[in-house]
């Protein structure tokens, strides 16, 4: 008995041990899965194949209910890696990849992980964001202070879009693209209400301001550094800019907004990138960023920030240099509602002040439908 | 009879300690949030923004949708990564690296 006790102890602390190294192995990353060698099957790849077109068959039948997710952006028929047919499902997050199925009515599925599909519209259409347009332009341009050219360098950003305060329609943009320069410094002057807001920008028109246009004035309003947002406005010129507030490759926009949440589809159209979709991924940000005080300039100041939108920026394919001041909006076809302003950014992370606070911050709305 | 039970109980926590141990959220002691994470985030954004590297916080996902504080870094060095929490009061912590928060004007040099 004393013999059986001892057995069976020794035998439940093994079983213990096992089961503890078990769960630890299961806890960590999986293995990286290895595919099976390829079969050496030669398979009729076209419709014809009655397999094939058994599997498409399969495909059609469950499609509506697969892309039901918003995760599943597509389905296909394919041939897997034994060379056998198979439905292919395009799912743009883990999640999605998780719950796909394995197989549909006998037929294996295979789960492809990819980015989500956008129209390339801006190479497409061959709309410039950087040129010098007929009057009156559009928004989600290039332009910026007209005197803003110091230390060697020339300053732009992008006249995002168009709000109204009081009645008066003014282009909204960033504090550092419209009036940042605070020292004489560089170019013997500081930004001052009254001056021009020019289009393009001068770093697109090799800082030669004869090139530009004047567009607006600027109404300095100093939101840094003690505001929460990095933002500036300008008195349009009569004449000088669609007053419908249309910006480029977005159209008109809807004069209501809507707050951000976490994975909402999301675009803008700016100076550098054009127009570019991402999909935000943080809320209620504290970041730093910190200021010149002027083109080129020395250190202004860092300001803290609260209370930002956070949006994905990999690489920085959808927000780069040149862009701030595009107006952030919802990722809809007809008349987006705006989200946020954008104004500083990594090469992996965009950020954005809440739309909310811009408008609250000059009392205006947004012109729009 | 009173051996197998303790030998049953050995055995459920070498078990479980062995999960526990494996979960890399769970390396700053996770516990069930008493806080929302929002409250959360604000009580420890000071500390956190105090840190030498990190360049902001936020509430995001994670992979599975589950609500995370977000950490920013300029640089993610193993010295910075084994001085940031990977749980926040029970709330799980990813660590992005980011670089730093530029202000996205773009300049370009006078050639005229």
């Amino acid at each position: 008995m004393t013999k059986m006790f001892r057995v069976s102890t020794v035998a439940m602390l093994l079983l213990a041990i096992v089961v503890s190294f078990g769960m630890w192995g299961c806890s960590r990353e999986p293995a990286t899965p290895v595919a099976p060698e390829a079969a050496s099957v030669s398979v009729d790849r076209s419709a014809s194949n009655p397999s094939i077109r058994g599997v498409m068959n399969v495909q059609d039948r469950y499609t509506p209910a697969l892309m039901a997710d918003p995760d599943v952006i597509g389905t296909a028929t394919t041939i897997d890696e034994n060379g056998q047919p198979a439905v292919l499902m395009l799912v743009t997050s883990e999640r999605a990849r998780g719950g796909a199925p394995k197989m549909l009515d006998g037929t294996p599925v295979q789960v492809l992980l990819t980015d989500r599909i956008v129209a390339m519209k801006s190479t497409s259409t061959g709309v410039s964001h950087t040129a010098k347009q007929t009057a009156p332009i559009k928004l989600g341009t290039s332009g910026g202070w007209r005197y803003d050219l110091a230390n060697g360098y020339c300053c732009a950003g992008t006249l995002g879009s168009l709000i109204s305060v009081g009645g008066q329609k003014r282009i909204l943009s960033n504090y550092h693209v419209f009036e940042s320069d605070i020292v004489s410094g560089g170019n013997s002057r500081v930004s001052a209400t009254g001056d021009n807001i020019i289009q393009p920008g001068l770093i697109d028109i090799n800082c030669s301001v004869a090139n530009a246009q004047n567009v607006a004035t600027l109404v300095a309003s100093r939101a840094l550094p003690n505001s929460n947002v990095d933002a500036s406005t300008a008195n349009i010129i009569t004449g000088m800019v669609d007053a419908t507030g249309a910006i480029l490759e977005i159209g008109t926009i809807s004069a209501s907004t809507v707050n951000a949440s976490v994975g909402q589809l999301v675009k803008k159209s700016g100076r550098t990138t054009g127009l570019t979709r991402s999909s935000v991924s943080g809320l209620n940000a504290t970041i730093s960023v910190a200021y010149e005080n002027e083109c080129a300039g020395g250190s202004a100041f860092t300001k803290t920030y609260t209370g930002q939108i956070v949006i994905a920026n990999s690489r920085s394919k959808f927000l780069a240099g040149g862009d701030s001041g595009s107006l952030l909006v919802e990722d809809v076809t007809t008349n987006p509602r705006a989200v946020g302003l954008l104004f500083a950014g990594s090469t992996t992370t965009a950020i954005a002040n809440p739309i909310g606070q811009v408008l609250s911050y000059f009392g205006a709305t947004m012109v729009g439908n | 009879m009173r051996t197998r039970v303790m030998t049953l109980a050995l055995a459920t926590l070498l078990a479980l300690a062995g999960c526990r141990s494996g979960d890399p959220n769970r390396k700053g002691g996770a516990d069930m949030p008493q806080r929302d994470i929002t409250t959360v985030m604000n009580a420890h954004v000071d500390a956190l923004m105090a840190t030498a590297g990190v360049a902001g916080v936020a509430i995001g996902e994670t992979d599975d949708h589950t609500p995370c504080i977000i950490i920013y870094v300029v640089q993610l060095t193993d010295a910075l990564r084994s001085t940031l929490p990977t749980t926040l009061e029970g709330h799980p912590v990813r660590i992005e690296e980011s670089g730093e928060f530029r202000p996205l004007k773009a300049e370009a040099p006078d050639r005229r």
